[in-house]
């Protein structure tokens, strides 16, 4: 074994060595990778806004699908929920919760399966894993420019004018923006170490339309303050939609999701430190 | 100076153990093309080592003839020196540019032109923005694409496809390049550019490492030999005397196989 003719005679590391040692190690592979993906940001932004054309390429109406389908959902909610929900500028409070619900959603979704689908890219090329994140990240939030235009249209057509409060909701948009790189790179990578893992996501997230508060509100029912307080994707939703509806900037939201947030970009720089040079021999 | 130094690099990694029902199938993965020892440690858990104590250097001028039988790392070694694979021991220094020239297909969108195929593969392949627009007109060119240029990349036929790959990929100025086998491209006409661009392309490269079964064209091209077996360096000399050591191995290889067959045979008859 030439790699124990190489390790020089020392006192074996203890367990709380080891793993400190790693994680400095792990930390500094992330970065090395975010850094390199950075700078070759330039070929993420290229296939980014290939793949968004190449969603509506070969169609009549284009990117106006997106702002159709958005209406067309919104629509029916309102439609069909609207009169019994009982709350004020109900469809102001669909919209907002349906495009900030949505975006969060896209990018679970399609993490899940991230490398594999990058996989000929990944073992063909020496781009770091983080240009797949931002290639991700960036299609997910220009394909989401257009139905955030129809919500906003929705809101103000229900009489919701822009208040000094909207600050915070735009505040709110940046968290969820910010916490997108380190949501997709956690998923990607347990993406590619539990193989039923877009499976689970996928299941996941057909149970959360219904359990998330993007139609409706607890008001007070025990079953659905429980899937209220306990549902992180609350916590983004609030941020966005109680500013513009109440005023109300949401601290104690606002410090949920600020922790996720911070989690998420931890857990993904150790996930990243830590995977990185395995993705390709794991796919 | 153009140099690429290997110092003592193993590659070994644990064969994925996958959380599945169907937990009695083999564990490797029939699609994996990378070869390799396959051991087992007592946890029960896998390994393969795919390349072991790899040990050489070259300097500017070095053309290496990568050789060995299929599954004895030649791939994963190129793979290993482009930079998609790091080692797990062991070190790899290099000065200079490296360019591959394998994968040359991918990443090509048949719904775009030709001209924005050229800028996407161009990224892949490391190259900035303005090195690729410097380089465009001359690729062009080459590919002799004319106005389908600005066409979908799904218009074009199989030759047409195959012409604008190897212009592109072929249109940098290699320091240090990589080929997984000697690329050519299209019909008799252009088969005869192909050739000569690549002729040109290894005079001007400062170190080439070329992985092939030609032995003719190892002869052709090569100063240096390296011989890998089983992830092994098994030689690394001067290239006529390892692809000497190499044929007259595997010709004793394939007589004493014969030989065994033969034995078998007259023993059954017998």
């Amino acid at each position: 074994m030439p790699s124990l003719a190489t390790t020089p005679v020392v006192a074996a590391p203890t367990d709380e060595e080891r793993v400190s040692a790693n994680m400095v190690t792990w930390i500094e592979n992330a970065t090395a990778d975010i850094s390199a993906g950075w700078r070759k940001r330039a070929v993420a932004l290229a296939f980014a806004s290939e793949d968004v054309a190449d969603t509506y390429r070969r169609t009549f109406l284009g990117p106006a699908w997106s702002v159709l389908s958005f209406l067309l959902f919104v629509g029916s909610i309102v439609l069909i929920v609207g009169q019994a929900s009982g709350i004020p500028n109900y469809m102001a409070f669909v919209s907002i919760g349906l495009i900030v619900y949505l975006t969060m959603t896209e990018v679970l979704a399609e993490s899940s399966n991230l490398f594999q689908r990058e996989m000929a890219f990944i073992k063909g090329t020496t781009l770091p894993i983080s240009i797949y994140i931002m290639r991700l990240t960036t299609r997910t939030i220009i394909r989401s420019i257009y139905p955030l235009l129809a919500a906003l249209f929705l809101v103000l057509l229900d009489g919701v004018l822009p208040t000094a409060s909207w600050i915070y909701s735009v505040l709110g948009i940046l968290l969820m923006i910010t916490s997108i790189p380190a949501a997709a790179t956690v998923v990607a990578i347990l993406g590619v170490i539990i193989p039923d893992m877009h499976f689970i996501v996928q299941n996941i997230l057909r149970l959360a339309f219904f359990l998330t508060p993007v139609f409706w509100d607890h008001a007070g029912d025990r079953i659905r303050l429980f899937f209220f307080y306990w549902n992180p994707f609350t916590h983004f939703i609030t941020i966005v939609r109680s500013p513009m509806l109440s005023g109300d900037p949401a601290l104690h939201s606002w410090m949920i999701a600020l922790g996720i947030s911070v989690f998420l970009w931890i857990l993904a720089f150790v996930l990243l430190g830590k995977f990185r040079d395995r993705i390709v021999f794991l796919l | 100076m153009v140099s690429l130094q290997v110092n003592n690099v193993g590659l070994r990694y644990p064969v994925p153990r996958t959380f599945s029902l169907r937990r009695l199938a083999p564990a490797i993965g029939e699609d994996r093309n990378i070869g390799g020892k396959l051991e087992t440690d007592p946890n029960g858990k896998q390994y393969v080592t795919a390349l072991d104590d790899v040990t050489f250097s070259l300097k500017a001028g070095d053309r290496l003839a990568l050789i060995g039988p299929n599954g004895a790392g030649k791939t994963t070694l190129l793979k290993l020196l482009y930079g998609i694979f790091k080692p797990t021991t062991g070190s790899v220094t290099r000065e200079g540019r490296v360019d591959a020239l394998f994968n040359i297909n991918l990443g090509f969108r048949g719904d775009v032109s030709g001209r924005r195929n050229i800028l996407l593969r161009g990224l892949l392949n490391g190259w900035t923005p303005r090195e690729i627009e410097a380089r465009m007109e001359e690729i062009i060119e080459f590919s002799q694409l004319g106005e389908f240029i600005d066409m979908p990349f799904s218009s074009y036929s199989q030759g047409m496809a195959a012409r604008l790959a190897f212009a592109t990929a072929t249109s940098f100025e290699p320091q240090i390049l990589l080929m997984d086998e000697w690329i050519g491209a299209g019909d008799a006409e252009f088969a005869q550019q192909a050739q000569s661009r690549m002729d040109s392309i290894v005079k001007r490269a400062g170190i080439i490492v070329l992985a092939s079964h030609n032995l003719d064209l190892l002869r052709r091209v090569c100063n240096k030999g390296l011989w890998l077996k089983h992830g092994r360096v098994e030689e690394f000399t001067k290239s006529k005397k390892v692809l000497d050591d190499y044929i007259w191995q595997t010709r004793a290889a394939r007589l004493e196989a014969n030989k065994a067959a033969e034995a078998a045979k007259a023993s059954g008859q017998g």
